[in-house]
């Protein structure tokens, strides 16, 4: 009996990786969150993420392979806000792990911990386009955001690996302070343009623009969701001319000759921006941001 | 639209409370009056009287319970207690910057939440320093309008949804509603025969325009435990419940249960709602052996995730047979019937997923399903199925195209008293999604095989057959509404079959969705 307990723990012994410990296994649905929890997580973590950086993130595949992922998953991190509404639930009720359910700080949802702009007040119906009622949920580009997620990963972190604690604060302090030296250089960098008229395609870059004190005047698509027709795009034309757009900004998964039509109209300059992190060959969260601030700067230089 | 000007920068908001303009002043009084002074008490001290100022130098943490009078003394008083704050304290300095920005957006201050709050910036600000902890909470101060007790990524579990700490409702609220949506899918037809095969389900029968249904969807966690779904079909003259089930959410093992009334997991199709079909109707096997209206009953489901690292999805189902042939085929045609209250129908399903690539993948099922004929003596009903899905989505460039094939088939074997009837079918269904908003498909299928008993005394069954070819285009103004148009070729055949070799049938469909519908699977 005594025997067979031994081999059994030995058994159970060679089932754990040989660092002595199991990684906590992080599914981010975007890579940026998957990027903030490579940064605060380091080799504690193992970090699956599920929408690639080059694709419209309203519309993933459901794909049933997602459903093993978060059936092993200790802590999911989305952005919420109804982004991923179309492909991320039926994945989370077929994964049936009780760790990543809401209320579990292993359910992170990043609309919950970041201030979202531009929530609708009072009801809202969908004449007005595939409106998201909580709020614009791309919020992950501004950089104090990025700091929000990753303060949340943090204490998530701590909660489900205690053992962890002081090497996620660790790592959570650099990266902020990596990150803080460099929005100050970026803020730097944008001072001069501040205030410069930019048109957008769809409503993804409101967090960016706000911090980096660019104004949004108008989106490409008439609605959000909705793709402009010829119409449209002559309309936003006639309507800004004049007006002093800059710049015209869309993720490479938009028409980009909708993008290069307006800016040629406006005499603005078209700009294809990574939203993601690994988009445009970024390699991590601070990557991405710096390249939007270049391409931005670069531009408007 | 915006509150503030977009040039302010919030890292400066903190900063400026060291030489504040006697315009803030008043404010920072009834922000800190009103609320965010609370956060400053640790030492709670009496109401500011007099001597604050120099009080305040040497015991930082003295606006506790100010009260917000806009008495310019007052202000002045509190003023200098905040600044000297803010020379002393970390989280003095992040309580003047929200108060800041909250002033300089002229927001009404409001506090949530009672104390604590102190506490918490100073773990904020030892997590990632103390001008970036200020940063932040000063710009969620503005974009929020509020000082909230906390940041919400501070907690270990989500805030209120959008952090805006909604609530209070002491009875009932809203905000605790299920998603609900209306989904209305109408069409007009036209035959070139009356006379056609039954095709099944809320298809139009006939040339007119009509209601096919109204399909009302009800779904939300009930508690930490169960998930319910329940979807209701209104039509002109009937009322239908389509499914209303339970499902476990947190059972252990990769196990789920679900129960009630649901669609049989046979197949692909047969586990969608026709709003999500690229067709008005359905392929040949699911009107064929699944009545066209779906198989579907009040059963149980046992299914179990296993654990490999790839997809493999094992479920076993127990329902009541009970399905109707589709409306104006006979008795003899249906795949289940009921002899005795304790028949059972069983089904097992296999499925799995293999991602090739980003962009390619697939899913591949197997279904097997048996129980009762309903033609008596004892008689038995099986129905073996395969279904294949491809799909190619690229996930680089500006393009929403698709290409998916669905491929589903299945083969039936039905005992009658002293007979055995055996029949199949295929569909095979390429779709490509041209535009965002444009979708083509085509659909060929094909069902062959005994149909009905015949001559009871020689045992002859009389075979049915038909080849179906079908086109459909279909546009999406949103993803909330569509329009289509089909169009179907069909050649029924064989001794059960007495109406015209040919027919033609043509589909002018419409269907919307309003409110929250869940998610569709892959």
């Amino acid at each position: 009996m005594f025997r067979s307990v031994v081999v059994l723990f030995l058994a159970l012994g060679l089932a754990v990786p040989a660092n002595g410990r199991a990684k906590v296994k992080v599914v981010a649905s975007l890579t940026d969150f998957g990027a903030l929890a490579r940064e605060v997580g380091g080799d504690r973590v193992e970090v699956v993420t599920l929408a690639s950086p080059t694709q419209d993130p309203h519309f993933v595949d459901a794909r049933p392979s997602f459903a093993v992922d978060l059936a092993a998953a200790d802590l999911l991190i989305y952005a919420g806000a109804e982004l991923e509404a179309g492909w991320l639930p039926p994945l989370i009720r077929t994964a049936g792990n009780g760790r990543i359910l809401p209320g579990q700080p292993g359910h992170l949802n990043v609309a919950t911990v970041v201030p979202l702009r531009e929530t609708p007040a009072g009801s809202v119906d969908r004449s007005t386009g595939d409106v998201h009622p909580q709020g614009n949920p791309h919020t992950w580009v501004d950089p104090r955001n990025g700091l929000r997620i990753a303060v949340a990963v943090t204490q998530r972190l701590k909660a489900i690996d205690a053992e962890g604690a002081e090497v996620y604060e660790a790592n959570l302090r650099d990266f902020a302070r990596r990150l803080g030296d460099k929005m100050r250089e970026w803020k730097d960098r944008l001072a001069p343009f501040a205030g410069t008229k930019v048109i957008v395609y769809h409503q993804s870059w409101t967090y960016f623009l706000e911090w980096a004190g660019l104004v949004e005047v108008a989106a490409i698509e008439p609605l959000p969701g909705v793709p402009p027709a010829d119409s449209d795009v002559t309309a936003l034309v006639e309507a800004q001319r004049g007006a002093g757009v800059k710049l015209v900004v869309a993720e490479s998964f938009y028409p980009s000759d909708r993008v290069r039509f307006v800016a040629e109209r406006l005499g603005a300059k078209a700009l294809e921006l990574p939203a993601m992190t690994g988009a445009d060959g970024t390699t991590g969260y601070i990557d991405l941001i710096q390249r939007i601030v270049d391409r931005v700067v670069g531009a408007l230089e | 639209m915006r509150m503030h000007s977009t040039t302010r920068d919030p890292g400066r908001a903190g900063k400026r409370v060291f030489h504040l303009h006697s315009a803030h002043a008043s404010w920072l009084a009834v922000a800190l009056g009103l609320g965010a002074g609370r956060a400053l008490a640790q030492p709670a001290v009496a109401a500011p009287s007099a001597e604050p100022v120099t009080e305040a130098r040497t015991e930082p943490g003295t606006a506790g319970t100010a009260t917000p009078a806009i008495d310019p003394a007052l202000a002045a008083a509190i003023d200098a207690v905040v600044a000297a704050r803010v020379e002393a304290e970390v989280s003095a300095r992040v309580e003047a910057a929200v108060a800041a920005a909250l002033a300089s957006s002229g927001a009404a201050p409001q506090a949530v939440g009672g104390g604590g709050e102190a506490a918490r910036d100073d773990e904020l600000a030892a997590l990632i320093g103390e001008d970036l902890a200020a940063e932040l909470r000063a710009d969620e101060a503005r974009v929020t309008g509020r000082v909230a007790a906390e940041p919400a990524y501070l907690s270990g579990t989500d805030a209120t949804v959008g952090g805006r700490g909604r609530g209070g409702e002491v009875g009932p609220s809203n905000l605790m509603n299920p998603a609900i949506s209306l989904i209305g899918t109408f069409a007009a037809s036209y035959f070139t025969d009356d006379a056609h095969p039954p095709r099944g389900g809320h298809v139009p029968a006939s040339t007119g325009i009509h209601v096919m249904e109204a399909e009302f969807g009800v779904e939300a966690a009930v508690d930490p435990y169960f998930y319910l779904r329940g979807f209701f079909l209104f039509g002109l003259t009937f009322f239908e419940t389509e499914e209303v089930y339970a499902e476990t959410l947190r059972l252990p093992g990769g196990l789920k249960v679900r129960a009630g009334q649901m669609l049989a997991p046979f197949g692909r199709s047969n586990q969608t709602h026709p709003h999500v079909w690229e067709f008005v109707d359905a392929g040949l096997p699911h009107q064929r052996f699944l009545s066209g209206e779906g198989l579907r009953a009040p059963s149980l489901e046992l299914s179990w995730l296993a654990p490999v690292p790839f997809f493999l999805k094992v479920s076993g189902w127990a329902g009541m047979p009970g399905e109707t042939p589709p409306a104006g085929s006979t008795a003899d045609e249906k795949t289940w019937g009921k002899d005795r209250d304790y028949d059972f129908l069983y089904l097992g399903r296999l499925e799995t997923h293999i991602p090739f690539s980003d962009a390619w993948s697939m899913a591949l099922g197997a279904s097997a399903a048996t129980g009762p004929a309903g033609q008596g003596a004892g008689t038995r009903s099986d129905l073996f199925g395969g279904d294949l899905f491809l799909r190619y989505k690229p996930v680089e460039g500006a393009s929403y195209f698709e290409f998916d094939l669905t491929v589903e088939g299945a083969f039936r074997q039905r005992q009658f008293p002293g007979n055995r009837l055996a029949d199949w079918a295929v569909a095979v269904e390429p779709a490509f999604r041209l535009a965002k908003q444009w979708r083509i498909a085509l659909r060929g299928d094909v069902a062959e095989g005994d149909l009905t008993r015949g001559d009871t005394m020689t045992g002859h069954a009389r075979d049915f057959g038909e080849e179906r070819g079908a086109l459909s285009i279909t546009y999406f103004p949103t993803e909330f509404s569509l329009l289509r148009l089909q169009g179907t070729l069909s050649h029924p055949h064989g001794e059960a079959w007495t109406g015209p070799e040919w027919g033609g049938e043509i589909f002018l469909q419409a269907s919307y969705a309003l409110g929250a519908h869940g998610a569709h699977p892959f």
